[in-house]
């Protein structure tokens, strides 16, 4: 990638006045002169019309070059005696090749894109924070109020490659940030220069690869988990995936969904099969998320004021299409019924909703869920009650641990969700506990501390 | 005595003209607007893109997901719950393609000039990698609008989610078109109730609608994207809505510049943004010379806009004509265009009736 703009002069008949040596290059390849009208067709075309409207012309051009595809931008101003061509963003790049930065340019590192302003403050991010983990910068926040950055392992030696890119206009690599909102997250910076029309300095465009604490911050965390599905590898999965699966559910929804135009049936409905795998997929990458982010040490939730109630009634409302599919009908707490507790409303919604979720994946069609809520002793509890075929007492306890299925009929989760709901309600001061016996359906209880208590 | 009776006074034209004026005019929307929901529903030749096409059943998708999952999540009794759940997520969007008729063409039109917009965010947030800086951020960096520049960005970001189409998009439609939405959806669910063996519809009716009406009554036009933009255009001194028009052009934001254009020369913002989508030039052409906008902006303009209007954004041949026009419209020719423009709707129509434009 050449950052520098590419200058060119043109005469007035169009001819080569004096031109950058990259695009001399391009110019020759093209079969034309160094002095004579450009031969690049698609820079030919801009030529002519900049000569016949006399008025300055940006676009983004593409070029072909043997086996290389050249990217730029394109700017054509008229002058007393020619034409003054600016060619900025000049991006080389094999033709099978994506492009290396821009909107949907995710690095299958897990790294993602950024570009900052003069002041380098974020202009675009090419993340969610749903990807993340953690909040994406916003349009306009400053570089410095995302990130700490790191100024070297040593106190006497200042070592900040972004400091000295800066000074000079260059490139730089290995600058390390720390996540202003969460300390232990570390990333290591690296980017280019941009320059405008005029060659003045625009700002940078970079990357941000995720990188591990330092040892002392490893030390500190205890030892690393050796499970298969440890903290990192699972939040790496969850980078990987997202995006691909997103995009699968995406174009399968506009093809099932015959967006772009009619389809033949049959094809929409395999289009609709994928989609919906793809959701699949996508909550266990959710789970996966979760479980990562609940594994930290530092984990904590937010202390807020909920109505258990409204949260059950909301829970049972996101599933009722699932229960009316299976003709099971969910009884949650009657209208204007509250029962206050404290907890993260989002999280406990969360957990009321896989509670609620479990009893309709596992209970008989026509049966029915209760979802119950009191309050006794300084507690709040949620109940969640079917009519299901039970679980053993010796399963008890297996059911909360990781990947966790039972082999029950009906089976289809990560058998990660009630792993993530205990761990969630133990966060908030609570717990999720089973009272359950073979033939006589199961009651699991969402217990929190009670808000009138509190 | 009346005309008819009068023997000594004849019509000296046959009272078709008026007649047939009022007809064609009639007709002519009539068969516009079937067009549309023809063009909206099936594939074919009509006078929406394909991008546009796409765009526009999204949005309409999506916002019927989202009007949709709050009633159904809003119904009370249990027996209409059940009927609501046996219809499967999604269920209007997939049924309002068996009854496009429900959509009235005041909807379509603004259906239509959404999903413009949204084509339009949605094709400059590709090129936004290209372009180091917005034309707009640069001209609004350190001023005391910059802010809510950045708000009002941040909240166009909505209209151009991923095209998911199980997505639910917050209907932020002005009053009329949400209350229709909202009432198609409404009637849409209340069929589908009365089809399933058992239902109540009487029950299953009155539940919707409660839940429809509690639905209405939270919904404030002010606060969609609409609302936002005005009262940012609003917010800036004069000299400045008139400054600021070549970067929202620049910066193919459609919604800015029209309410730029609102603020500016008094022309309604929905007028603005159907002048702009004109098949005809001449609308374009005398707002751009009424906000003053340079020809190298609106070469840029016409770019963008070609995706829309059929003039091909690829042909540059088409795109100089369009430049070259734009120079032979001065400043009177415009005027004179908005001065017909701001007359009141119904004294402009009966003057074409009586002209016999349809």
């Amino acid at each position: 990638m050449t950052m520098m703009p590419v200058q060119a002069l043109l005469d007035g008949d169009g001819r080569i006045v004096s031109a950058d040596a990259a695009l001399l290059a391009l110019q020759r390849d093209a079969g034309g002169a160094a002095n004579g009208a450009l031969a690049v067709p698609a820079l030919a075309a801009l030529v002519r019309l900049v000569r016949r409207l006399n008025i300055p012309i940006s676009r983004a051009v593409d070029v072909a070059d043997g086996a290389v595809d050249i990217s730029m931008w394109v700017q054509m101003r008229p002058t007393d005696d020619g034409i003054a061509i600016t060619i900025i963003d000049w991006q080389r790049r094999m033709a099978c090749e994506p492009a290396a930065v821009g909107a949907g340019a995710w690095a299958q590192d897990g790294s993602w894109s950024w570009q900052l302003d003069t002041r380098l403050r974020f202009h675009a991010v090419d993340v969610d924070g749903g990807v993340l983990g953690h909040e994406a910068p916003r349009e306009g926040e400053a570089l410095t109020a995302y990130f700490q950055l790191d100024t070297g392992a040593s106190d006497t030696a200042f070592v900040m490659p972004l400091v000295e890119a800066l000074a000079l206009r260059g490139p730089f690599s290995g600058q390390i940030g720390r996540l202003r909102a969460d300390e232990k997250r570390l990333y290591q910076l690296s980017g280019e220069p941009l320059f405008d029309t005029a060659g003045g300095w625009a700002g940078y465009r970079g990357h941000a690869l995720r990188i591990e604490g330092d040892a002392s911050m490893k030390a500190a965390a205890g030892p690393r988990d050796a499970s298969l599905f440890n903290p990192e590898l699972a939040h790496r999965l969850d980078q990987a995936l997202r995006r691909p699966i997103d995009r699968i559910i995406a174009h399968a929804s506009t093809i099932s969904g015959q967006l772009e135009g009619p389809l033949r049936q049959d094809y929409a409905d395999y289009a609709a099969d994928i989609a919906s795998a793809g959701r699949h997929l996508m909550a266990l990458v959710d789970d996966l998320g979760d479980l990562q982010l609940i594994e930290r040490a530092d984990f904590s939730t937010l202390c807020e004021v909920v109505d258990l109630a409204d949260l059950a009634r909301r829970a049972a409302g996101l599933l009722t299409v699932r229960a009316s599919a299976r003709q099971i009908r969910i009884q949650t707490p009657a209208l204007g019924e509250a029962v206050l507790a404290i907890g993260e409303e989002r999280r406990v919604l969360q957990i009321l909703v896989n509670l609620i979720g479990n009893a309709v994946r596992y209970s008989p069609p026509e049966s029915r869920v209760w979802v119950l809520v009191d309050e006794e002793h300084g507690r709040a509890r949620a109940i969640v009650a079917d009519q299901g075929a039970g679980i053993d007492p010796g399963d008890h306890q297996r059911i909360f641990e990781r990947f966790e299925r039972l082999g029950r009929s009906g089976d289809s989760g990560s058998g990660l969700g009630l792993y993530i709901s205990r761990r969630l309600a133990r966060a908030m001061g609570g717990n999720v506990t089973l009272e359950s016996a073979p033939g006589q359906g199961a009651r699991f209880t969402l217990d929190l501390p009670a808000a009138s208590t509190a | 005595m009346t005309v008819v009776n009068d023997p000594g006074r004849k019509r000296s034209h046959p009272a078709s003209n008026g007649s047939s004026a009022y007809l064609s005019r009639w007709l002519t929307a009539a068969v516009r607007h079937s067009a549309d929901l023809t063009a909206l529903a099936d594939d074919g030749p009509h006078r929406w893109t394909d991008r546009w096409r796409a765009e526009a059943r999204f949005h309409l998708a999506a916002m019927m997901n989202a009007i949709e999952q709050a009633i159904v999540s809003t119904v009370a009794d249990s027996p209409t719950a059940t009927l609501l759940g046996a219809l499967g997520p999604g269920y209007c969007r997939h049924a309002i393609e068996r009854e496009m008729g429900l959509l009235s063409p005041d909807f379509i039109d603004h259906l239509r000039q959404r999903a413009a917009i949204a084509t339009l965010l949605r094709q400059a947030d590709d090129a936004r990698w290209r372009r180091v800086t917005p034309a707009l951020t640069q001209q609004m960096r350190d001023t005391p609008h910059e802010e809510a520049l950045t708000r009002l960005t941040s909240a166009e970001q909505g209209w151009h989610p991923p095209m998911l189409l199980d997505a639910a998009m917050v209907p932020d439609l002005p009053a009329e078109p949400f209350h229709e939405l909202a009432w198609s959806v409404a009637a849409l669910l209340v069929q589908g109730c009365a089809r399933q063996p058992g239902a109540d519809e009487a029950v299953a009716t009155k539940s919707i609608v409660q839940a429809t009406e509690r639905m209405i009554a939270r919904h404030d036009e002010a606060d969609g994207v609409t609302g936002l933009v005005r009262r940012f255009a609003r917010a800036l001194p004069p000299e400045t809505r008139v400054s600021l028009a070549p970067a929202a052009l620049t910066d193919a934001r459609l919604l800015l510049f029209a309410a730029l254009a609102e603020s500016a020369i008094g022309l309604p913002l929905d007028v603005v943004i159907d002048a702009l989508l004109d098949p005809d030039d001449a609308p374009r052409h005398a707002i751009f010379r009424l906000m003053r906008i340079d020809d190298a902006t609106v070469f840029r303009a016409g770019e963008l806009l070609g995706w829309l209007t059929g003039a091909g954004a690829e042909d540059d041949e088409a795109l100089a004509r369009f430049v070259e026009s734009y120079r032979r419209v001065d400043q009177a020719q415009a005027a004179h265009w908005l001065e017909a423009m701001l007359r009141p709707s119904v004294l402009a129509g009966k003057l074409a009736l009586m002209a016999g434009d349809p």
